[in-house]
């Protein structure tokens, strides 16, 4: 098929036309820049070449639901809000809640489309294991099939409408966190949930990292089955939307449930009474508070939340027991520079999301990590990708080449 | 262009193999091959060159290159409990079995991770483990001889992956070594939830062996739940039992498991391990709800709800004994089959589980179509129907018409929108119908995917997983060693 470039459908609205555009862009040997709501482009582009940009936002339909299979299939541009809003009609959701990026200002993870946010990678508290407290929670879990287009613009089938499938390989996988650089997300099945009841969270103001630790250890082997576990630097919490009351130092720990009401509540009471939470002042929360509080913990930060021209924002991948002692490092080193901070870890996955507003900030970190955090690695700074590929970049280069041999699609952050 | 499974050898391999290595980790005398000539699927066998035994990282790449240089294929192998035919070597090829790489390297409880050889057998981490409040969630039946290696190479699946995912949700990250014998180390501890980039581990996940051989795997490690209520219902027919699992995953309720076994089943289990099942029953649900104690009383309540309007005879309860001894049953039921027939292959379509009533009902009209006697212990809740064709393997007509059977079944399964494997693998089995689930550019797409990773060559696993159009395999060569 070939379309003339000025007839080439910008903002396609079906699948067929998603697959044209992408065509007819490549046909020309133009690189493609696949835009949803654009919230977190990571894709790096050759400025030598020229850019189409394909919006996916008026590709965005509910293609079928089939409630009591508890499975939808949507388009890719479709929003997470308009998404959620046509589960809840039935008394089912998807159990994500993206990060805020607050740069630009005044986007809320609802309007991110969902295409973007598989290509992303894009999860925040709930990755831990929102469905039934399974210690399960990310795409993997909750992608069944998928079709994409690849840089020919021919559809491409992956998975399938079914819970289970290991019937070929399953190229849906290869297009989380792959930023569009492999692939367009063109429709994407899902595996559905039950709403939960109710939404609890306690709060434990910890006074040092060690206490945080102990208590998150605890958490964490309890027989209790959080949805979510977070860790929060003292003066970050300060700025809460609950106007909670914040210690001047330490960190606060967060665990919150989504169950009925009387399992939350129930579940709350077990870990307040764990032995290392005597000792520490906590508070419980119920749903319209948790959930605030939940969307607030969800913020990407840069250097501008913290309202200042100079610092980084930044996400970094560690292991869980690392991120107290990161939080405290960096909260003490902070602090000796007069910088603010802000640092908000989904403390059980590893992911700290930060900022620090010093012109230092970067050596602060490396710093800090490599005391107490080796092995660390930083996914991005001022939202955008750093140079430490999380994934043996040889194997996505052979990849690449093999599947996107012109670089229609840019470059995967992994590849940088 | 058919091409038959082989037999062959060379000696000059097996010298190079055992200076690879040392005399005692590499098989080859035809003897001893006979066992390495299948997996769980019997029907297609072919003997290997040789099997080798490395214990590390290093004799797997000093292998892989003795293969290369003897431009014989390699056929990764765990412990050969495969359900698809996905280590019988279609060319001349040396089996690399990971069986001695069984060192548990690593357990991180705090950081809920476990780093494996890829030997190890799936029970002996959960056992390792056994003392904490962690485990290893999945959960093949086959998972007292099966390794690690080989669920990661299968995604194997399980009694409980309803509610914890399959192998693939608990795979944080693998070390592959692939057919040039480079070394990668995808993923790690912290696993892949938060990265930026493709998600090799996930693609890695159920390859079978065709992109290079698993030789470590950081593997998630899952609280055990505390408490459970397990219950038996019992139906007098099966569409009504279909019915109920049907009704509770609609009702948003996700149990940990949810297993059926039809009439024929539950009178072979019966005769086998005595649990009590009633002779007139014709279709049993054998689930369980697990987490916290609060609640579970009421998830089991609706439950019983469900299948009573259903018509079930409902038990419930939270007695350890009578849990252990379900389980037990569910999990031995394929070994139970030998009571009843002396062949028997199992297939493994996943469905949406609103279609199981009619796909159980379409199983039992193709089987009786051919004159097999079939049953039915599936993984309800997934809606994965495993039937199992019983058949005399000594009479190729009854074979035959078993492999004929199991293919309208596929076809059928996918005709109404489901998989043709939710578990076992593709392997040299389900080839001829991969062509129903995917259009020629989705499985282009998959041998991009293949020749990105191994190249132009046959060397790792070839003709497995993905149809080609060079080659048919023969399930049925006439050299098929039948058991007397």
């Amino acid at each position: 098929m070939t379309i003339a470039p000025a007839q080439l459908p910008k903002r396609p609205a079906t699948t067929d036309e998603l697959a044209a555009a992408i065509a007819a862009a490549s046909q020309s040997s133009t690189q493609i820049r696949l835009t949803g709501s654009n919230s977190l482009p990571l894709t790096r582009f050759d400025p030598e070449r020229p850019i189409q940009d394909i919006s996916t936002l008026r590709v965005k339909n509910v293609l079928d639901h089939a409630i009591p299979d508890m499975a939808i299939t949507v388009h890719a541009g479709i929003t997470l809000e308009a998404l959620q809003r046509h589960l809840a009609w039935h008394d089912q959701w998807l159990p994500v809640d993206p990060p805020i990026i607050a740069n630009p200002p005044g986007r809320t993870p609802n309007h991110r489309t969902l295409g973007g946010l598989i290509a992303t990678n894009s999860l925040g508290p709930l990755r831990f294991g929102s469905p039934g407290g399974s210690g399960v929670g990310d795409w993997r879990l909750l992608i069944m099939g998928m079709k994409w287009i690849d840089a020919s613009g021919t559809l491409i089938k992956g998975g399938g409408r079914t819970m289970k499938n290991v019937a070929g390989y399953n190229t849906p996988r290869l297009m989380i966190g792959a930023c569009g650089s492999l692939g367009a997300i063109a429709e994407i099945t899902l595996r559905t949930f039950a709403r939960p009841q109710d939404e609890r969270c306690a709060i434990f103001f910890c006074t040092s990292a060690e206490q945080a630790e102990n208590l998150l250890a605890e958490i964490l082997t309890s027989t209790t089955t959080p949805a979510y576990v977070q860790a929060i630097g003292a003066r970050t919490f300060a700025g809460n939307p609950l106007q909670l009351p914040s210690p001047t130092r330490g960190i606060a720990v967060v665990a919150g449930f989504l169950d009925r009401p009387p399992s939350c509540a129930a579940q709350i009471t077990a870990i307040r009474e764990l032995p290392a939470a005597a000792g520490i002042e906590s508070i419980a929360q119920t749903a319209a508070q948790a959930g605030r509080l939940r969307l607030w913990m969800t913020t990407e930060p840069s250097v501008e939340t913290l309202g200042s021209p100079e610092g980084l924002g930044f996400r970094l991948h560690a292991l869980s027991s690392q991120i107290s002692p990161l939080i405290a490092a960096l909260e003490v080193a902070a602090k000796n520079e007069n910088a603010g901070t802000w640092l908000v870890a989904e403390a059980a996955s590893g992911v700290l999301r930060g900022a620090i507003a010093s012109p230092r900030a970067r050596d602060l970190l490396q710093n800090c990590i490599a005391e107490h955090a080796p092995g660390a690695r930083i996914l991005l700074t001022q939202n955008r990708p750093v140079e430490n590929p999380a994934e043996s970049p040889s194997l996505i280069a052979r990849l690449k080449a093999e599947m996107d041999p012109q670089h229609a699609f840019g470059l995967s952050p992994s590849l940088l | 262009m058919t091409t038959a499974l082989h037999p062959a050898s060379g000696t000059s391999l097996i010298s190079a193999l055992q200076a690879a290595l040392s005399a005692g980790q590499v098989i080859s005398h035809p003897d001893e091959l006979v066992v390495y000539e299948c997996d769980g699927f019997t029907i297609p066998r072919a003997r290997p060159l040789a099997v080798v035994f490395p214990t590390s990282t290093q004799q797997v790449v000093a292998a892989v290159n003795v293969c290369r240089k003897h431009n014989v294929s390699i056929v990764p192998r765990g412990s050969g409990t495969g359900l698809a035919g996905g280590i019988v070597p279609v060319t001349p090829g040396v089996q690399i079995s990971t069986a001695r790489m069984n060192k548990i390297l690593e357990i991180d409880l705090r950081n809920r991770f476990a780093l494996v050889e890829a030997g190890v057998c799936n029970l002996a981490l959960s056992t390792a483990v056994a003392n904490s409040p962690f485990h290893y969630a999945p959960d093949p039946s086959s998972q007292r001889a099966s390794t690690i290696g080989g669920n990661v190479a299968t995604n194997a699946g399980g009694l409980h992956t309803l509610k914890y995912g399959v192998t693939v949700n608990h795979t944080l990250g693998v070390e592959i070594v692939l057919s040039d014998g480079s070394v990668h180390t995808v993923g790690g501890p912290q696993g892949a939830g938060a990265q930026i980039g493709p998600d090799l581990t996930g693609l890695l996940c159920g390859t079978e062996g065709t992109l290079g051989i698993i030789t470590k795997v950081w593997c998630r490690l899952t609280p055990k739940p505390t408490a459970f209520r397990t219950a038996l219902a019992i139906f007098d027919d099966t569409q009504k039992a279909c019915q109920s699992v049907a009704d509770i995953i609609a009702a948003g309720i996700i149990p940990a498991a949810l297993e059926m076994m039809d009439g024929t089943m539950v009178g072979i289990v019966e005769q086998a391990f005595h649990l009590g099942f009633p002779k007139n029953a014709q279709a049993v649900l054998v689930l369980e709800v697990d987490g916290p104690d609060l609640g579970l009383d009421e998830d089991l309540a609706q439950i019983e709800s469900i299948c009573k309007k259903n018509g079930a005879d409902f038990q419930g309860g939270s007695d350890p004994k009578r849990r252990a001894d379900l389980w037990s049953a569910r999990k031995r039921a394929f070994g139970a089959i030998g009571r009843a027939s002396p062949s028997y292959c199992t297939q493994d379509a996943c469905v949406p589980r609103s279609k199981l009533p009619e796909v159980l009902a379409k199983i039992a009209e193709i089987c009786a179509r051919h004159r097999l006697r079939a049953t039915n212990v599936f993984h309800a809740g997934d809606g994965n129907v495993h039937p199992i064709l019983m058949y005399d393997e000594a009479d190729e007509s009854q074979v035959r018409a078993a492999l004929a059977a199991s293919g309208e079944i596929l076809r059928y399964c996918i005709s109404i929108g489901g998989t043709l494997t939710g578990e076992h693998g593709v392997g040299i089995e389900k080839l001829p119908y991969m062509r129903d689930m995917f259009d020629p550019a989705s499985l282009a797409s998959m041998h991009k995917i293949r020749h990105a990773l191994v190249g132009d060559t046959d060397a790792m696993n070839p003709f497995k997983t993905l149809p080609r159009e060079d080659i048919n395999i023969d399930l049925l060569h006439p050299q098929r060693k039948v058991p007397q």
